[in-house]
């Protein structure tokens, strides 16, 4: 009997004009945003192999090793999922320098070959966002009038006279109507990935695929979700009139208004001071630093006496080229720090017996300002989370009471392209600048001639930690997708089990 | 702007009176109406201005920076040539003052052409969008608040005759000084005397409404038009209908 059900059910659903247009309307903007933003990735792609190379380039150009700030660059590449969910991917830099006198972090990334930045003026579309918004409206104009329609026509009086369960009927309907919008759904991301597979510059793998099929999962669930709340209202109203009107205001709230409403009331939340008071500290400490760092030259009969205003040096080391004093001065991303630099070409015979202590003084330098920075470090993390991380969490957990919250977080959770998944490429820039400075402290780099002179052999950029970043694998997408996706479902099942006692209470 | 909105609801009013007379069932006329708000919502202001923004390629950010720095080397090299023999004091000033020049104008060029290029592609990706009276609205919206392209547009030029005023400022000064060598563009041959702050010329942002208006003009006249067609259509679609 149920077989039976389903199967009148299909047919009616097929046969409609709405299903052709659900095919039809998905099919157009799956395929065109997916052609869209396949040479989108390209572009972005090419920018990253560009920049990789000239950034290689730039630092193997370099003879000593001070030299190496703002030429030692990492380059984030753009995420092939991000055709799916394109998330923070093209929003957040994807650029960094990696240096001993700074942490790096996500606000401190910059972007690299940017395209034409008029172009934002047209807002970028992903699949995602087609079904967010097309998909949960196709699954309300399937569902507005299921029950509805069939109470204003008198056939579901006339479906009840038959021994049938009522369970029955719902369970139909609901198979048959999930069948069809999987028609458009899946035939629309089998093109899509058609497309992707036969891009010469996208490679996917499987885990890749497993992605995917974690994101066609969760736009399962999440039309799924949309059908069940259009046939709620379908079995709350008995007009189809109305159940259509309160099917496209439902529609507008959760799509439209919600999620609006939500990012531009965590926009004007008031931010904590954390921000002054944490950029004071880290400035104190760059102070104390310097102030001990004058003392030790004012005093040094070889490095000092400082010049007049006390900024300069005083290196008694003749041949050098420029020496040069720096402040990053960045409150708003908590950056400060002091660099020092002085280049020696060739250091001249009257000047070699003063080298080792210039090396020694380097020694003490960088050891400080690596430790200056990690006690900043300290300071600046927690502040950084307090300012950036913090609200953004907030946001995406208020988002979470609304179905397209819900499916956009486990979608990016899927495709990388959520802050979590950037966060991994900026703690692999972490863990790498930890790498080279270790590696500086092993091979004795700060206290090396090459630090700040080339006459007796140059720097050996070949023996540096090379820089890898691999995106994490399935289980750790998953991990972070299956809160939402677990959530999704309950929905579902809550919003089944409601219609069906309604159905059930419901006189015909 | 209300009369923008009034004209915006008009049309999707007119639309809809359109194919509620051409359709006899509810349900259809719905969905048809739905499939072409997508189209001219969703579609055509995003992916089709992307789509037709990808037929030209301006030259990207890495390419401007590749070709400035092409010219940069070629001009050094040039400066560096004429110095491998010994030069005149006077010579050498005035050589000099000729390289700053050549090198800004260069320069200068190549940025303008980068930003023709910029600007090109958008307009070209506006224009195909102008389909959509969604995103006609749009254009007509940022016309009058003064918030869109057109706007940006006035802003880059007014920058520009701000450069050009400030050049003719420092040109005109250093002439009004006899003691001045009048090589523009190194320190040792311009005016050393001090300028009033009060001369010299202050950036003015203004704002051309007679542009504004031009640029919503063609906008508006197609809004009117697109009512008027979905307008008559839907008197004809209803006087032929059979009740």
């Amino acid at each position: 009997m149920l077989m039976t059900l389903i199967r009148r059910e299909l047919l009616d659903n097929l046969m409609t004009f709405r299903f052709a247009a659900a095919v039809f309307i998905t099919l157009l903007l799956v395929v065109a945003n997916t052609i869209v933003l396949l040479k989108d990735y390209e572009q972005r792609l090419t920018a990253y192999n560009t920049a990789t190379q000239e950034s290689h380039e730039k630092i193997r150009a370099e003879k000593i090793y001070s030299d190496y700030l703002g030429k030692l660059v990492v380059h984030r590449p753009p995420n092939p999922l991000s055709i799916f969910n394109l998330g923070l991917d093209k929003q957040v830099g994807n650029k960094i320098e990696v240096y001993h006198a700074f942490v790096p972090t996500i606000w401190d990334a910059e972007k690299h070959g940017a395209d034409n930045p008029f172009l934002n003026l047209f807002t970028s579309i992903d699949i995602v966002l087609v079904f967010q918004g097309v998909l949960s409206l196709l699954a309300l104009i399937f569902a507005y009038d299921a029950l509805a329609g069939e109470r204003e026509r008198g056939t579901l009086r006339l479906v009840l006279t038959h021994p049938i369960q009522r369970g029955y009927i719902l369970f139909a309907k609901y198979i048959s109507a999930m069948l069809c919008l999987l028609v458009p759904l899946s035939i629309s991301l089998l093109l899509s990935i058609i497309l992707l597979t036969t891009a010469t510059t996208v490679a996917l793998d499987t885990d890749d695929f497993l992605r995917i099929g974690g994101i066609v999962l969760t736009s399962l669930l999440y039309v799924s979700l949309f059908y069940l709340i259009g046939m709620c209202i379908s079995a709350m109203t008995r007009r189809t009139s109305t159940a259509l009107m309160l099917c496209m205001f439902v529609w507008g709230v959760l799509v439209l208004v919600y999620p609006n409403l939500i990012l531009t009331a965590v926009d004007i939340v008031p931010q904590p001071n954390t921000q002054i008071s944490a950029y004071n500290q880290i400035k104190q400490m760059w102070e104390e630093w310097d102030r001990e760092n004058k003392r030790l030259l004012r005093n040094d009969a070889v490095l000092g006496p400082l010049s007049q205003n006390g900024e300069g040096w005083g290196f008694r080391l003749k041949g050098g080229e420029y020496s040069f004093l720096r402040d990053e001065d960045k409150p708003s991303i908590l950056l400060y720090f002091h660099q020092t630099g002085f280049y020696a070409g060739k250091i001249k015979a009257e000047s070699e017996p003063h080298v080792p202590r210039v090396q020694d003084y380097y020694r003490f330098y960088n050891r400080e300002t690596v430790n200056t920075v990690e006690r900043a470090w300290l300071v600046r993390k927690p502040a950084l989370e307090a300012i950036y991380v913090q609200p953004a969490n907030l946001g995406q957990m208020l988002l979470k009471f609304s179905p397209t919250g819900l499916y956009d977080a486990a979608t990016e959770a899927w495709a990388g392209t959520d802050l979590e998944g950037i966060q991994d490429f900026f703690s692999t820039v972490q863990r790498y600048r930890r790498a080279v400075v270790d590696y500086f402290y092993d091979q004795k780099i700060f206290e090396s001639r090459q630090w700040f002179a080339a006459d007796e052999g140059t720097a050996d950029w070949e023996a540096l930690p090379q820089f890898s970043f691999h995106r994490n694998d399935i289980s750790i997408n998953a991990k972070r997708a299956l809160p939402d996706l677990f959530l999704l479902l309950t929905i579902n099942l809550i919003l089944f089990t409601i219609i069906f006692l309604i159905f059930v209470k419901s006189e015909v | 702007m209300s009369f923008i909105a009034i004209l915006y609801t008009s049309l999707f009013l007119a639309l809809g009176l359109l194919i509620s007379a051409r359709v006899s069932r509810s349900a259809v006329s719905l969905v048809i109406l739905l499939l072409i708000w997508v189209i001219f919502v969703v579609f055509v202001p995003s992916t089709l201005a992307s789509i037709t923004g990808g037929f030209s390629s301006p030259m990207s950010t890495d390419e401007l920076w590749q070709r400035r720095d092409e010219l940069y080397a070629r001009r050094w090299e040039r400066y560096d040539a004429y110095f491998e023999t010994p030069v005149e004091s006077s010579k050498e000033m005035q050589f000099k003052g000729e390289h700053v020049i050549a090198e800004a104008e260069e320069q200068e060029r190549v940025n303008e052409v980068h930003l023709v290029q910029q600007i090109e592609q958008v307009k070209f990706a506006r224009t195909t969008t102008r389909i959509s009276p969604i995103a006609i609205s749009q254009h007509l919206f940022e016309s009058f608040a003064g918030t869109g392209f057109e706007r940006h547009l006035q802003f880059l030029e007014n920058t520009k005759t701000h450069a050009r005023q400030f050049r003719k400022f420092i040109a005109d000064t250093d002439r009004g000084d006899p003691e001045s060598s009048h090589i523009i563009g190194i320190r040792e041959g311009m005016s050393q005397k001090p300028v009033s702050p009060e001369a010299v010329p202050i950036f003015e942002d203004t704002l051309s409404l007679r542009r504004d208006f031009n640029a919503a003009v063609i906008d508006l006249s197609l809004l009117t038009l697109f009512v008027l067609v979905l307008l008559s259509g839907a008197y004809l679609a209803f006087v032929r209908v059979e009740v």
